[in-house]
């Protein structure tokens, strides 16, 4: 005998783990992690730089390949321009850090996009954008991100949200919080006045035994890559705002597989949708593929002076692109 | 369209029970006729140029059957037969195994020929279920049925894509002349079943899968392994592949309920078998079933000398394999449990002669390591992309090439790794993405838990009959009442979740 009391219990049990789980969401919102201390901080910190200074000013945005292989203390003084890195970690995915780019931009800005090549296959919220990184940022150092969501992005990201996670953000508010994950060099007290990293050469970081090549420049972009939507999305609203968009390649550790016919056509891929929506490409990429021990962890940081001769190769294709958009003199 | 999709769940399956419940008990014909439609939707999804192809099958077979009820003399009909039967396997043969004829015959003939072939949905699961029914009329003509039950009995979605092989007397008699009742009685255990099978395929195979596909993929790309991650990756295997199938076939009988329809139980706890022929009698049973009455019965069975016996054991445990999959590592799969059962034939024939006494628990505890390591031995065969991969493997388990682990499985300065390296064990650089092996092992460990000392879901609904055939008695089992809704309710949100953000993972047997 089935009770109709089992059917209305299923109901129920559908609800109830519905209600809980939200109640859970809720609590984790603000409560900081240590997962993410690094990038929380470091992120507010250049928020501070952004908002203390004003326009007209080069914001460099994109991944840890741009905080690590872009100064904007020497890109400052190359072209004239206040400069300031907003760059921070690629992990937290390109809707998380075009935002952050977006909001503190002013009329009047540049935005010097130099994403990494997997930001390009990185969009809205989804499945496939979502991570531990961008799930624990906005939950605990930016859950004022969750009202910016498009309804889709807000459903993925409540699904997405593990449940160690929401046990550790439950844990954190009742407990006060798990307090700072501080490593040695992840720290944002070497981030200058320019929101550059200052320790790239210290001592403390590890240099592993080998770094991989694993960049999906050598793969190649899918056929509709999920980042292109939310830069179309983005450069037309700066278009609107004002704000200029200038774009550029990352650095990248130098091996054959990035110099092949695909390789070579992801390049392509990227200079033409940029152009399609009238935003020059400072650099090639191959300029930008950088010599084994120009790095020190992964394929994408460098060494400091490996970064500041690469600033000065971009500081040389920005220049003339600055005079013809009236914001420095031609020398 | 996988069971465990949203597509599945929120849209066909709704739409499907609800015209069945609008429509009327009488005439039969309708409830009938709408579960024919939506299943024949149901494969169609896939992909619907296929769909012409199943039903070919159906009509040739029906018609076949309907000329072999016609034909009373027997050598006619026994040719009749022997027709049907190579055309239904000349069907599966073209499509399952042409591929790897000319791919083996390629070197020996100079052949050049490398057809695409797609293997349409369930091609091996109908063709069985359609032989079956072909031989069954052949020795009894009384099974003559109408187009509609007879196309009812064979497409009908919860079996169609992956089993269990169902058998036309089972099942034709349950809607021949009965209605098809939509009633609380079915709908409950119906409902508990489909839960507990997507359970096990969403919450337990499918994470296991992402371990398993990692060490699999890294030993086919030529990585040498740790011996650690070859035993963990095949005990990964052994328990995704069985939350999987048995998964899956919990979500059939689960799904068969919804319409009042009853399977027969395919997976009986197999992992607690004490011995390798009961391993294969809980295992996919109705596959074992159908090889024992279509092929080893008809070779001879074990009415014959022991040589003879063991021929039939090694011929159909190696047909056994080579359904599963046109490979050579599937036929040394199979061609492995035919030794196992010949062994332990032997060992019972043995045994028998000098009158052992019996030995108790103790040989069943053994005996039940012994059919594991059997087992396990097994899916390396049966996983791996080829017979070098799965003997290399088979030697890295072995300790061929050291007891290595991985320095990722836990801090090799700490008390767990200084106790690892105290027992022989070697640290080595990880030289493959493994994952978390702290969420593996939690993993893995629920999983055995619920193996090997959990009684299935057969037993657990003991008490609501949700299939046909003898359920083993346990203690444990649930009334499906309030308590049992909430559990069943939180667990279908959790599964519900897990199938939505996690990538589509079709079951391992569509690929059968």
């Amino acid at each position: 005998m089935v009770r109709k009391s089992f059917f209305w219990g299923f109901s129920f049990g559908i609800v109830a783990a519905l209600g809980l789980f939200l109640a859970a969401f809720l609590l984790n919102l603000g409560v900081p992690t240590k997962l993410t201390t690094w990038t929380g901080e470091v992120m507010a910190k250049k928020k501070v730089l952004a908002l203390t200074s004003a326009p007209p000013r080069i914001l460099v945005a994109g991944g840890s390949s741009a905080l690590f292989g872009i100064s904007a203390r020497e890109l400052e003084l190359l072209t004239g321009v206040r400069s300031i890195n907003l760059a921070c970690h690629a992990g937290l995915g390109t809707r998380v850090l075009l935002d952050f780019a977006e909001k503190l931009a002013r009329p009047g800005d540049v935005i010097l996009l130099a994403l990494e090549y997997e930001l390009y296959n990185s969009g809205y919220f989804d499945r496939d954008s979502l991570n531990e990184n961008n799930i624990d940022y906005v939950l605990a150092r930016n859950p004022g991100f969750l009202t910016r969501m498009r309804t889709a992005e807000l459903v993925w990201f409540f699904l997405m949200t593990p449940d160690k996670r929401l046990r550790r953000g439950v844990q954190g508010r009742l407990s006060g919080g798990e307090g700072r994950g501080i490593k040695k060099v992840y720290n944002a007290d070497s981030i200058n006045g320019w929101g550059d990293e200052i320790l790239l050469d210290s001592d403390a970081r590890e240099r592993p035994r080998k770094i991989a090549n694993n960049s999906l420049l050598a793969s190649g972009l899918p056929g509709q890559p999920a980042g292109f939507p939310l830069l179309n999305d983005f450069l037309v609203s700066c278009a609107r705002q004002n704000i200029r968009v200038l774009a550029a390649y990352p650095n990248l550790m130098d091996c054959p597989k990035y110099r092949t016919e695909i390789a070579h056509q992801t390049a392509d891929r990227i200079q033409k949708f940029f152009r399609d929506h009238g935003v020059e490409m400072a650099d090639s990429y191959d300029r930008c593929l950088k010599p084994a021990e120009d790095f020190f962890d992964t394929e994408y940081h460098l060494l400091s002076v490996p970064c500041l001769r690469r600033t000065r190769l971009l500081a040389e294709s920005v220049r003339p692109w600055l005079v013809r958009q009236g914001l420095i003199p031609p020398q | 369209m996988i069971f465990s999709s949203p597509q599945f769940l929120f849209v066909f399956l709704p739409l499907a029970v609800t015209g069945f419940f609008l429509l009327p008990q009488q005439p039969l014909f309708w409830r009938k006729g709408w579960l024919i439609f939506a299943s024949l939707f149901f494969y169609a999804w896939w992909k619907w140029e296929y769909l012409a192809l199943l039903l070919l099958s159906l009509a040739a077979n029906f018609l076949w059957g309907r000329l072999l009820i016609r034909t009373s003399s027997s050598r006619p009909r026994f040719w009749l037969l022997v027709l049907g039967v190579a055309g239904n396997l000349g069907l599966l043969g073209y499509f399952k195994y042409s591929g790897f004829f000319l791919n083996t015959l390629e070197p020996f003939l100079g052949l050049s020929w490398n057809p695409v072939i797609i293997l349409p949905l369930a091609i091996s699961f109908f063709t069985f279920t359609q032989i079956a029914y072909l031989v069954d009329v052949s020795r009894n003509a009384s099974f003559r049925y109408s187009l509609l039950d007879y196309s009812f009995f064979v497409v009908f979605f919860p079996h169609l894509i992956a089993g269990p092989i169902v058998r036309h007397w089972e099942i034709i008699p349950q809607i021949r002349f009965r209605p098809l009742v939509f009633s609380r009685e079915n709908l409950g255990p119906g409902l508990a079943m489909l839960v507990m099978g997507l359970a096990k395929k969403t919450l337990l195979a499918d994470p296991l899968g992402r371990y398993v596909d990692a060490v699999f993929h890294a030993s086919a790309s030529g990585i040498q392994i740790p011996a650690f991650d070859a035993w963990l990756g095949t005990g990964a295997f052994a328990l995704q592949i069985y939350f999987d199938f048995s998964g899956y076939s919990d979500m059939a009988l689960g799904l068969a309920l919804f319409f009042g329809i009853r399977f027969p139980i395919n997976f009986d706890s197999p992992y607690q078998a004490s011995s390798i022929a009961e391993f294969w009698s809980r295992w996919h049973i109705s596959l074992t079933r159908f090889l024992r009455e279509y092929v080893y019965f008809p070779l001879g069975g074990n009415r014959c000398g022991l040589p003879a016996q063991c021929r039939n054991i090694l011929v159909t445990m190696l047909l056994s394999g080579f359904w599963h999959g046109a490979g050579w590592t599937f036929l040394a799969w199979g061609f492995l449990h035919g030794i196992y059962l010949v062994i332990h034939r032997l060992w019972v024939m043995g045994r028998q002669r000098l009158l052992f006494p019996a030995l108790g628990w103790p040989a069943r505890i053994s005996g039940r390591v012994l059919t594991l390591g059997a087992v396990l031995m097994g899916w390396v065969f049966f996983r791996a992309s080829s017979l070098e991969e799965a003997w290399r493997l088979l030697q890295t388990m072995g300790g061929a090439h050291g007891w290595t682990l991985s320095e990722q499985v836990t801090n090799t300065e700490g008390g767990m790794g200084r106790w690892w390296i105290s027992l022989g064990l070697r640290f080595v650089e990880p030289n493959f993405n493994a994952g978390s092996y702290t969420e593996l092992s939690e993993r893995i460990l629920v999983a055995a838990l619920l193996v090997f000392l959990a009684p299935n879901s057969q037993q657990i609904l003991a008490r609501y009959r949700p299939c046909l055939g003898d359920i083993r008695p346990s203690v444990w089992k649930i009334p499906l009442n309030v308590w049992s809704g909430i559990f069943l309710g939180f667990l279908f949100w959790l599964v519900t979740r897990a199938f939505l953000v996690a990538r589509p993972n079709p079951f391992i047997y569509f690929n059968f």
